[in-house]
């Protein structure tokens, strides 16, 4: 009787099958290869091949097995997140300040194995020092993502969900660059009403997986939208459209110049925001995007980042309440 | 190559209470096409109808009864071993229908290298229900890919209880010794012809139809023996792995994978259950890929029919695997309750 399930043992026992059946089927063929072997002296004892032996044994049963075990533990779907996610309700963090001036802090292209590390972090910090954050999320996909889901979960009360276009890819961009004038078409920029429900239907399905989602904001990608999309808007829930330009909920301040293609230190951004409040403007949205924060190879950027904590840091110094779209009046 | 003395082969055949079977087992060892020199059966103190039934066979089988059973087969087998007069004999068991060419094929073994002082057949398990058929799916892996490794590089890790056949001096001569210290005597003697670098040689056309366990409770407590004896016999015969290279390939990758599958089949759903399930999906189709092999080289449908089935299996043997690690290894408690299936009248 074999122990249960040998699976490493059937390769080795297949591989001295096939070995051993061609040395039995040269023998027959050349039957005086046998006489003709010299008996050399062992390399080494049959003992210390023996140990030699068992300590590769231990070690590649360890190592698959250990693995196994490791990659059980390592995994999102572990049994203790999901009981912890089962057992977890949000708790509000968010310090209500009374103050005419708010300031929404915007991190789109949230989206599924995509920065993922990177956004939560963001959001976390800004949770941490008791301030609301909306994700814009790519809703593409996202349910597909353990780890964002699991921090939505627990957090949903202090993060607003936005829509931010269904795959945020760039419409018309076929891989062809031949004619391609540099310049990059919005997902939501140019469709008409039909390709804006249809995608919009998408989002929304898809965002509805989410745990705890209510949908009142859209965010277009590249910033862009078309008045046909705009129109449809309110079929779906929404209230607030931020892009960019003079609306009312579009950004104000930005983490990068698209201009430039270079990072915007927070000093800068608070700047710009308090001369939205000078202008007697009460709101200003400040956009960012994990990928402002974030290396080539997906790792925190820690020049970036010490200056988003400072960021934080400064509007809490200031006298401003630090809100989400859906806080705001309904337009 | 001939062996110096004329080739003459014995049946031994332990018996407690198998009156359902012993007739059918005694009558496949007088159909032999070589026949045997000799068949003995050790009657070890039946209280059923065994003895009866052998006294039928009047004078063409030896029949040794013991005014009481002596309570486990290697004394019973020790009882007739001490009384054969042939060089060479077959082991087998009261319940196990001979193949009419076991005793042919032994012979053939035997005197086509001299050098062979013990022989494994091949063992099939008789039809009956789900549990035999997932035995069988187990012996025809077991065999035509583990036993023949085995036999590649000289190391048959187990000469079976009811379809082995040793050289008689091997006992007579005390090379092989009855301890009657572990639940497995067949594998602690395959043991001690390592020891001994004896050469073992595995023939699969010599074949013998046993009764594996029938009922849930009887495959429990077989298992328990086997599993038992298994760390029995590795504990007491360690120095092989450190004296053999091939014994310790195959007994440390064997119980080394054994303990961590067992481990990680108990542990993956703790942790992780979702993946638990994504790893049974795997083990399903690996048992399946078995069965219809199993079922392909039996030409038998219920194999693949029943081979689901052996997940659930594959699930108790690794829990009583584990647990008789623990018990005969860990708290070092050694069990020696010998277990009698239940037997059914079964003909080839």
């Amino acid at each position: 009787m074999n122990p249960p399930f040998t699976g490493i043992t059937l390769f080795i026992s297949l591989i001295i099958i096939v070995v051993g059946f061609v040395k039995r089927q040269f023998l027959i063929l050349y039957p005086i290869a046998e006489s003709l072997v010299i008996k050399k002296k062992r390399i080494v004892s049959q003992g210390i091949a023996s140990i030699c032996i068992v300590l590769f044994s231990f070690a590649a049963c360890g190592l698959l097995y250990s693995s196994f075990i490791h990659g059980a533990f390592a995994d999102e779907q572990n049994n203790y997140t999901k009981a912890s996610e089962y057992f977890t309700t949000c708790e509000s963090t968010i310090k209500r300040t009374i103050s005419d001036k708010k300031i929404i802090l915007r991190l789109d292209d949230v989206q599924a194995y995509g920065w993922t590390d990177i956004s939560i972090k963001l959001m976390e910090d800004a949770v941490k020092q008791g301030f609301p954050i909306v994700a814009g999320v790519i809703p593409n996909n996202i349910q597909t993502d353990p780890k964002l889901n699991h921090f939505f979960k627990a957090q949903h009360c202090n993060i607003e969900i936005a829509i931010h276009g269904f795959t945020h890819e760039v419409a018309g961009d076929f891989g062809d660059t031949e004619g391609d004038n540099g310049e990059t078409t919005g997902e939501f920029e140019l469709i008409g009403e039909h390709v804006a429900r249809r995608k919009l239907e998408q989002a929304v399905s898809a965002l509805a997986l989410l745990p705890e989602t209510t949908i009142a904001t859209f965010i277009p990608p590249q910033n862009k939208i078309s008045q046909s999309a705009l129109a449809v808007m309110p079929e779906y829930g929404v209230s607030y459209v931020s892009s960019e330009g003079a609306g009312p909920y579009d950004y104000d301040a930005s983490t990068w110049n698209y201009v430039t293609g270079e990072f915007v230190k927070s000093k800068d951004v608070i700047e710009k925001c308090d001369a939205v409040f000078a202008s007697g403007d009460t709101l200003c949205v400040i956009m960012l995007h994990p990928q402002d924060f974030s290396l080539a190879d997906q790792n925190l950027n820690q020049a970036h980042y010490r200056e988003y904590l400072w960021l934080l840091g400064e509007i809490k110094r200031r006298d401003v309440s630090v809100v989400r779209f859906i806080d705001l009046p309904r337009p | 190559m001939q062996t110096t003395k004329p080739l003459t082969i014995a049946i031994l055949i332990p018996a407690h209470n198998e009156e359902q079977m012993i007739g059918a087992c005694v009558d496949s060892c007088l159909a032999q096409t070589r026949p045997a020199d000799e068949i003995i059966v050790v009657n070890d103190g039946s209280t059923d109808r065994t003895g009866e039934i052998l006294a039928t066979y009047g004078d063409r089988i030896r029949v040794i009864t013991t005014p009481v059973a002596t309570g486990n087969k290697s004394r019973a087998q020790e009882i007739g071993i001490n009384a054969l007069s042939s060089n060479v004999f077959v082991a087998t068991d009261g319940d196990t229908i001979l193949d009419s060419n076991f005793v042919l094929e032994v012979e053939k073994s035997f005197l086509k290298n001299s050098e062979i002082s013990a022989f494994a057949g091949q063992v099939q398990s008789t039809t009956y229900n789900y549990l035999t058929a997932i035995r069988e799916i187990d012996y025809v892996i077991g065999q035509d890919l583990y036993k023949k490794a085995q036999s590649y590089i000289n190391q048959v890790m187990v000469i079976p209880g009811c379809s082995g056949a040793f050289k008689t001096s091997l006992f007579h001569e005390n090379k092989i010794t009855f301890d009657h210290d572990t639940l497995t005597e067949d594998f602690d003697f395959t043991y001690k012809l390592h020891e001994q670098d004896l050469l073992i040689c595995y023939n699969q056309n010599a074949i013998c139809y046993t009764q594996d366990p029938h009922t849930l409770s009887s495959y429990l407590n077989q298992m328990r023996r086997w599993y038992g004896g298994g760390w029995q016999n590795l504990e007491k015969h360690i120095n092989i792995v450190r004296k053999r290279p091939s014994a310790a390939l195959l007994i440390s990758m064997g119980y080394f994978e054994g303990l961590g599958f067992s481990i990680l089949f108990f542990l993956l759903p703790i942790v992780n259950f979702a993946l638990f399930l994504n790893m049974l999906w795997l083990y399903l189709i690996i048992c399946m890929i078995s069965g219809a092999y199993a079922s392909a080289r039996r030409r038998r449908a219920d194999l693949f029919v029943y081979s689901p089935l052996m997940v659930l299996i594959g699930a108790i043997n690794a829990w009583i695997f584990l647990e008789r690690f623990v018990v005969e290894i860990v708290l070092r408690k050694k069990n020696m309750t010998w277990f009698h299936p239940e037997r059914r009248l079964v003909l080839k």
